[in-house]
């Protein structure tokens, strides 16, 4: 039911969550969670994740004629 | 720096005032509406996620958890990433049937107000602790700020000033349906307030505290451990379960779903907020490490929990403890506020309105008034019930603790939209199992503790129930709480609904919820006006809620009162269902619907009205389907165009006789539009088409050839050709009307693509031309004869004339008296032959439409005499003999003058074909019911090629002047009118070897009880 620019939206949404979970929620979070980087490391990525939702939320609005969900 | 108390409680009244200002505002201005619209605006409200636990908590929850405090928020970051999947769907489902909180989604979803009154019951427990959390922020927040004990008369007055508030600000409509934009307005003003206050405390610790960000860095380089203590939590086993818990939070926390889904304007918001929410609290958690860092560098002596207080008392500025109080009371009121409305609204659909909703509301009763009052009483109850909560609690839980006991409590509703948004096979069953168990771990583990160190419950519990800590060995509490708890939930959701079954109402709910159904509407309403519906109401709601209830449904519909029309009454139930839903919560309004807006499933036009439904529910859809369904829709939308388009009249009848399809060609024709046929019995058409159309339904014949009926002052020639829909296990329903079929009803209920579609085609225009050419072609025969009927004519006249002089001349009077008679008679019989060959030629040529004589018995052998005299009139015929040995006894159903016209042809064409004294003879006979006319001549014959063509219009094979090609082409016609045939053959397979044989087959009638039609005009 739905269209393809909505279904490549999905699609990126997803990929963009599993890596919000990896860089978050998985081990791998002990590369940046050390003391060496600045206090304020958190931040920059939690910034990141705002600023990539950002971005694929204006590519989909841009894209897709009907912009609701 | 010390405040006095009742300066906090004025700045406090103030600013809470101020709010009020802003929400009336909002709800009296347009441009402020306007403004509450906005993308940000909603993003800003979603802020009352972020409550006096962000505010003053976070600190405490950085020294105590370090950077496990941003958990909170990373899982809301991921929640909002993933709206489109999580949010959107709800939202539609919330908007489409107006339900206003998480319980009337479940008890809607799974048909149960047995749910509904767990879920709020479960949402109430689990969210007091929260509650009761903002009282004791803001509680702290005056001790702090006084510095002296805080007396429980402050957090009661505290209490009843937001109750008042909250009532005045939220609950000035009977029900959480309409949208309010100054609560919205409101909102994302104290969304703003937290972020200004806790921006200015940040500042404030980082350069009044420390002298900069380089003397903040140079600080920390000197006490590493600080840095550490904040980054080690990072990778403890809590950080995941944090996470899952503040995912979870953002869905279901009873002020996020209100201001996230119940206040939401347009679907937009949520893209908006996808980014901008999570850009809020990054924000508003910027300043919390700096803010822990300046207590602990000036050695508050507050709690870490109030050092965001604390440290501002150490200020130049008497304004910033004031400002930060502000943010701290912005931050409680605004949950406060939001949670009551919300949790009142739950608590009024599904314990109250069950339990006191009259079977029937007088006229004296104002039920939204009752309903404003019910609302505002408990929004008291439940601020009261926080407060006495909290009067419980020991002093020393932390903020963060309570808060987290609030997220696992309301986790335990993730199973439940699973299955509400994404397995179908979820029941009620299964999910009232599943939050029992989840909520019983939940109160074991998490609620009895706070309890038992409160006081409230005795330790010697525990001697029976052991600690859930020591019973299975816990290391980390929120994460093994939560994944017991929930594991549990969720085995036992699937377990017993795999076991049990879930019932029809539940079963069709849940295909609506899981994806976009087109499952039709199923039944019309039994009501046929506006006013019965307001009637009907009224004998439940009063005659006030009524007219109320159906004028705004009609509004909403942009629908006039004086509609009749069975679809848009429908939609009209539907939307008063819905508005209601909103109001008295989706059960309790489905029950009044169902029982005073009666549906009639067996009426006939149900499955028009179901595939209209369906057919304008996909042409409506804004998205559109793709992969294999998509090829799918194309090709339907393609076949439909097709028959929309089509040049021919299209009427397709469902099996109880109603109108399903009709398209352009057949409105243009009959003048009556698609809108209003569609879905009526056939018969409802109007004179002569309802009939005619039934009759030939009914009728074994699959045609009907040039019927002439009266459509709107105009003539039309119609055929009419149907074809039998086949059904289920391919029989064919031949009588669609026929309600009394011998099908069974499991049949008819999988027969709703079966019935009759029916052709009309309308001939009117080609019918005029082909009158013109026949009349033409008569001329052109009579032009023909010419020569012979002066001939024929010359004859008596000439013997007229001879008699005549004879008669002058004789002068034997005697011989004149003797033959007198004889040659007068004579004279007569000759003018009576004259007068025969004029009425013959005078009747042949006669112009019109010859399709209008009635069809009577038409003798065979009379038809053939008379075009033999006709014939004989002409020259070259009066050198061919003639013989007419069709049978006396032979009727056939017809025109008379058309057979002749048919035989005159015939031999016309027989007598061009021969030679002089060759033969031609007619015969007829019967085979199979049918009269088999035969006319054999001796010509030189027809070849193949040219007996293709034979009958078509203008194809002749004589001399161009001597014919134009459409005496065959008007036999062909003429026969195929009377339901018969014409072939021609070669007189070789009648053992002749030249010549042909025209072979005429009509249908044979039955010579008893006939009216005879002898031609020329007499009967």
């Amino acid at each position: 039911m739905k269209h393809p620019i909505q279904n490549q939206f999905y699609e990126r949404v997803v990929l963009l969550f599993i890596a919000g979970l990896f860089l978050l929620c998985s081990p791998a979070r002990i590369i940046w969670a050390t003391t060496s980087l600045p206090w304020f490391t958190p931040y920059m990525i939690w910034l990141m994740l705002i600023i990539l939702t950002w971005l694929l939320y204006r590519w989909y609005i841009s894209r897709c004629e009907h912009d609701e969900f | 720096m010390n405040f006095e108390l009742w300066q906090l409680f004025i700045a406090g009244v103030g600013y809470l005032a101020l709010l009020f200002v802003i929400a009336w505002v909002g709800d009296n201005t347009s441009w402020f509406a306007k403004l509450a619209h906005h993308p940000l605006s909603y993003s800003l409200s979603l802020g009352v996620y972020a409550t006096s636990w962000s505010f003053y908590g976070s600190v405490g929850f950085a020294e105590r958890q370090g950077y496990s405090f941003l958990t909170i928020y990373l899982g809301v970051t991921l929640a909002y990433l993933l709206s489109p999947i999580l949010f959107a769907p709800i939202l539609k489902l919330s908007k489409e049937h107006q339900l206003s909180s998480l319980a009337d989604l479940f008890a809607f979803r799974y048909q149960s107000q047995l749910v509904g009154i767990m879920v709020t019951f479960f949402m109430l427990i689990g969210t007091l602790p929260y509650i009761a959390l903002q009282i004791h922020a803001v509680t702290e927040s005056m001790q702090v700020l006084t510095q002296e004990a805080t007396p429980m008369t402050i957090s009661l007055g505290f209490c009843v000033t937001l109750i008042v508030f909250a009532i005045l600000f939220g609950a000035r409509h009977s029900s959480a349906r309409e949208r309010h934009e100054g609560l919205v307005m409101a909102i994302a003003f104290e969304s703003l307030i937290k972020l200004f206050a806790l921006l200015c405390v940040g500042v404030f610790a980082l350069l009044g505290v420390f002298g900069g960000f380089g003397e903040l860095q140079q600080w920390l380089t000197e006490n590493p451990q600080k840095q550490q203590d904040l980054i080690a939590p990072i990778l403890d086993g809590s950080w995941n379960s944090l996470i899952f818990l503040s995912f979870t939070a953002a869905l279901f926390l009873p002020r996020q779903f209100h201001m996230g889904i119940t206040e939401n304007f347009s679907s937009k918001s949520i893209q908006t907020a996808s980014w901008a929410f999570p850009l809020l609290l990054l924000l508003l958690n910027l300043p919390i490490p700096i803010i822990l860092w300046a207590g602990q560098f000036m050695q508050t002596h507050t709690s870490a929990d109030f050092y965001v207080l604390g440290i501002t008392l150490h200020s130049d500025y008497k304004l910033l403890p004031l400002i930060t109080f502000i943010g701290g009371l912005s931050a409680a009121s605004a949950m406060m506020i939001v949670t009551t409305l919300s949790l009142a609204a739950m608590v009024m659909n599904h314990f109250v309105l069950p339990l006191t909703f009259p079977h029937k509301i007088s006229t004296e009763i104002n039920i939204y008034k009752r309903l404003l009052l019910g609302r505002r009483i408990l929004i008291a109850i439940i601020i009261m019930a926080g407060f006495a909560f909290d009067l419980l609690l020991s002093r020393h839980q932390g903020l963060a603790q309570l808060g987290l006991i609030s997220f696992v409590a309301v986790a335990q509703f993730l199973p439940g939209t699973i299955g509400l948004l994404f397995w179908r096979g979820a029941n009620k069953k299964g999910l009232l199992m599943g939050l029992l168990a989840g909520f019983l771990v939940w109160g074991y583990a998490l609620l009895l503790p706070l309890l038992v160190n409160s006081d409230f419950v005795n330790q010697s519990i525990y001697d029976v129930l052991p600690p859930f800590n020591e019973l299975l060995n816990v290391q980390d509490k929120w994460g093994d709480v939560t994944f017991w708890s929930l594991s549990l939930n969720l085995l036992l959701l699937v377990i017993v609904s795999l076991l049990t079954k879930a019932s029809r109402a539940e079963t069709d709910n849940a295909a609506n919820c899981c994806s976009k159904s087109l499952t039709p509407p199923k039944g019309v309403m039994r009501l046929r006006s506006v006013a019965q519906i307001r009637e009907q109401l009224a004998s439940m709601l009063g005659e006030e809620m009524s007219s109320l209830e159906v004028k705004t449904a009609l509004s909403d519909l942009q629908m006039q009162d004086y509609e009749t029309n069975p679809v848009a009454l429908r939609q009209l139930r539907e939307r008063i269902e819905r508005n209601l839903s909103g109001l008295i919560g989706p059960l309790l309004a489905k029950l009044v619907i169902n029982e005073k807006l009666l549906l009639d499933h067996d009426t006939r036009d149900v499955f028009a009205k179901s595939f209209r439904f369906m057919e304008n529910k996909l042409e409506d859809s804004k998205t559109r389907l793709e992969g294999v369904a998509g090829e799918l829709d194309e090709m339907r939308r393609y076949h439909r165009q097709v028959l929309q388009d089509l040049p021919l009249g299209v009427c397709s009848i469902g099996v109880n006789g109603e109108v399903l399809n009709w398209n352009k060609a057949i409105e243009s024709l009959s003048g009556i539009s698609a809108e209003t046929i569609l879905g009526e019995p056939i018969q409802s058409l109007p004179a002569p088409l309802g009939e005619l159309f039934y009759d030939f339904i009914q009728a074994d014949e699959q045609q009907f050839r040039k019927i002439q009926v009266q459509l709107e002052e105009k003539k039309c020639i119609l055929n009419l050709h149907k074809s039998s829909l086949v059904g289920i296990d391919n029989r064919i329903i031949k009588k669609p009307y026929d309600t009394k079929s011998e099908y069974p009803e499991e049949a008819k209920e999988h027969t709703d693509s079966s019935g009759v579609v029916l052709l009309v085609e309308d001939l009117s225009d080609l019918q005029e031309l082909e009158n013109r050419l026949a009349h033409s072609e008569r001329l052109a025969s009579i032009g023909r004869l010419a020569a012979g009927v002066a001939h024929e004519i010359g004859n008596p006249v000439t013997g007229i004339a001879s008699v005549t002089q004879n008669l002058i001349a004789e002068d034997d009077v005697e011989y004149l008296q003797t033959h007198l008679t004889q040659n007068l008679e004579d004279i007569l019989n000759q003018t009576r032959r004259i007068t025969t060959i004029i009425q013959s030629l005078s009747s042949f040529s006669r112009s019109g439409n010859y399709l209008t004589p009635p069809r009577k018995a038409v003798n065979i052998k009379r038809c053939v005499d008379e075009a033999i005299h006709l014939v004989t009139l002409s020259h070259k015929a009066k050198h061919q003999s003639f013989t007419n040995q069709s049978n006396e006894a032979h009727y056939v159903n017809g025109d008379h003058q058309q057979l002749v016209q048919v035989f005159v042809n015939l031999l016309n064409n027989a007598c061009d074909a021969s030679e002089n004294n060759d033969m031609i003879r007619i015969e007829s006979m019967v085979d199979q019911g049918m009269i088999v006319i035969q006319v054999f001549d001796h010509g030189k014959g027809i070849s193949e090629t040219n007996k293709k063509r034979l009958f078509e219009p203008f194809f002749s094979t004589k001399e161009a002047g001597e014919g134009i090609g459409l005496g065959l082409s008007i036999v062909y016609n003429i026969i195929r009118d009377h339901s018969g045939d014409i072939t021609v053959l070669d007189n070789k397979q009648y053992g002749v070897n030249k010549g042909s044989v025209f072979i005429v087959t009509l249908p044979q009638i039955d010579t008893d009880n006939i009216i005879i039609n002898n031609g020329l005009g007499h009967e």
